[in-house]
């Protein structure tokens, strides 16, 4: 049996093409003698299928496209944005905008701004004006349609689309993959489902959808047919969250790390407002940072600052630039500068953007 | 076997002066980089992946962590293996998340279907189908010993290269070697129609000898 066992794992080394000459002529010496070994054998020699398949590769155009989509979260000059379009594209919106252009000249009057704005992961890829039908963004199986004066922004990390402005029509069919779309107000959670989303109202027309709050408990449970919209909702209050806020403030100042984490947590699970609950993720990104725990602090930063609005996105945004490695951090710093071009840090993020070239 | 490059273990002058620019976050250096060493990380995460839509995705995620990971490249390893060990982590760390990762987004063009293949000649699409059941019997291990397998039975890695690329020891790569071969060879005994395969393929070895 023992050396049933020995056999079959040289098989598996045979397999690999990694077995040394006096081994191979063991492990044939035995298959001619051992029928159960030769039937094991055969059994893992049809992974030769698998071996004779053409390796995967990315196309020429979907490698580049790779490479700069990469390279592309590194800055956002214009030159890789317009290799990510593809010349094609690039050229027809160049056309377009160039037509558009001398028509409002001519006319008097400012083009209007026909194109949704897209930003992926950070980067601005933009999209080019309608040449004819909907244009439509695609992650896996969901389909989002934008609005011509939609603002949107992809987040591949946490699935989540925000919706800074405009209107999506997002498909997610049965068996595909569930998406958030995001507002400063509200979140969408959708799974096998098609509705309509603006940063105030929601419209299922398929499946179901559920709100949520920023802070992630649910507001509402949409079935096809319903629609919800932020008026129908009273503003969320939470008197108690102000104090309680100060108090975890205040413990973390003097190095209470776990009593002001206790303090936050307690703060999420009280229903706070949006700017409440993005303070309360604040501060625990703050104690993770306090504990040393730097992957954990950039984590809680970058969900603040992609999940909310206001003073204490732009803060844990820039937080998260300063607690990452100098290449992440440049992406970072670019994505605060494109988001707050005149905000707090901006100096000192262009400053070390200009430093680390 | 299609031939995989060979692992080279040492740096070069070159490869040195690139990493160093790289590191400084040269964007000319990191697009000479991916363009050189881009097929190396697509066959790595294809073959560790087999046949699935986040592959585009996992290939670029590897991109931007060698991005991130550059100020941490102390040259002890080629380029090709130190950006291949980063492709295995972010295929192995897939593999543990068991959760779906979202296709980068695309654009698509108005019109724009996906394009009908002309039909496959009977054995290719055997062939095919039954590539998809090895997969299938991959997908039971776990992520270590379908890492380790693959690595060694598809791409020929030896086992001290497979403990290098999985950041492993050689004792521990064995005995995933060891334990990922008994278990396949249960799944395929189980399944009817691997079984079959097999048997004709003895059949056939037979017949030749």
């Amino acid at each position: 049996m023992m050396r049933c066992e020995r056999t079959r794992n040289l098989g598996l080394h045979a397999l690999a093409g990694t077995l040394p000459e006096a081994d191979r002529i063991a492990l044939e010496a035995h298959l001619g003698e051992c029928e159960p070994c030769r039937d094991a054998q055969a059994r893992i020699r049809l992974f030769e299928v698998i071996q004779a398949e053409e390796p995967r590769a990315l196309s020429a155009q979907k490698r580049s496209t790779a490479i700069e989509r990469a390279l592309g979260e590194a800055s956002l000059a214009p030159a890789i944005r317009t290799a990510w379009l593809g010349r094609r594209m690039v050229v027809l919106a160049a056309g377009l905008v160039g037509v558009a252009l001398v028509g409002a000249l001519l006319l008097g009057r400012r083009a209007p701004d026909a194109s949704p704005r897209v930003i992926a992961d950070g980067r601005d890829v933009g999209v080019a004006p309608r040449a004819r039908g909907p244009r439509v963004l695609a992650f896996g199986s969901a389909r989002v349609e934008p609005s011509a004066d939609a603002e949107v922004e992809w987040s591949a990390g946490d699935d989540t689309l925000t919706l800074a402005r405009g209107e999506v029509r997002v498909s997610v069919p049965d068996g595909g993959s569930s998406i958030r779309v995001a507002t400063d107000r509200f979140v969408v959670v959708a799974l096998a489902s098609r509705f309509v989303a603006t940063p105030r109202r929601v419209a299922v027309e398929f499946g179901w959808a559920r709100i949520e709050d920023p802070s992630g408990r649910e507001i509402a449970r949409l079935r096809a047919g319903e629609e919800w919209s932020l008026e129908a909702e009273p503003p969320r209050t939470c008197e108690s969250c102000g104090p309680l806020l100060r108090e975890a403030a205040s413990k973390l100042a003097r190095g209470r790390v776990e009593e002001a984490r206790d303090v936050a947590r307690g703060v999420l699970a009280l229903g706070p407002s949006a700017a409440q609950a993005a303070e309360a993720n604040l501060l625990l990104a703050d104690a993770s940072r306090l504990a040393g725990d730097r992957p954990d602090a950039i984590r809680r930063y970058l969900h603040v600052a992609r999940t909310f609005r206001g003073a204490a996105a732009e803060n844990a945004l820039y937080a998260a630039a300063q607690l990452e490695t100098p290449a992440a951090a440049g992406l970072l710093l670019a994505e605060y500068l494109r988001k707050h071009p005149d905000g707090r840090f901006a100096a000192a993020a262009r400053e070390r953007l200009e430093g680390s070239r | 076997m299609t031939s995989r490059p060979a692992p080279t273990l040492s740096i070069s002058p070159g490869e040195r002066r690139l990493a160093a620019r790289c590191r400084r976050g040269d964007r000319a250096a990191l697009g000479e980089f991916f363009r050189q060493y881009s097929p190396a990380v697509e066959r790595m995460v294809g073959r560790l992946l087999g046949r699935s839509p986040v592959y585009e995705d996992l290939v670029q995620t590897t991109f931007v962590e060698a991005i991130r990971s550059f100020p941490n490249f102390r040259g002890e390893a080629s380029l090709a293996t130190w950006v291949s060990r980063i492709a295995v982590h972010v295929v192995h760390r897939h593999f543990r998340e068991k959760t779906r990762r979202p296709v980068a987004l695309e654009v698509i063009e108005p019109g724009a279907e996906p394009r009908a293949r002309g039909a496959s000649p009977p054995v290719e699409v055997e062939r095919r189908l039954l590539a998809r059941r090895l997969f299938g019997v991959l997908e039971k291990l776990t992520a270590k010993k379908r890492i380790a397998f693959v690595l060694h039975a598809i791409e020929g890695y030896s086992v001290d290269e497979v403990a290098a690329l999985m950041g492993a020891g050689r004792a521990a790569t064995r005995s995933r070697l060891w334990f990922a071969r008994r278990e396949i060879d249960a799944h395929v005994a189980a399944d009817p129609v691997l079984a079959q395969a097999a048997l004709e393929m003895g059949d056939i070895e037979r017949d030749e000898s």
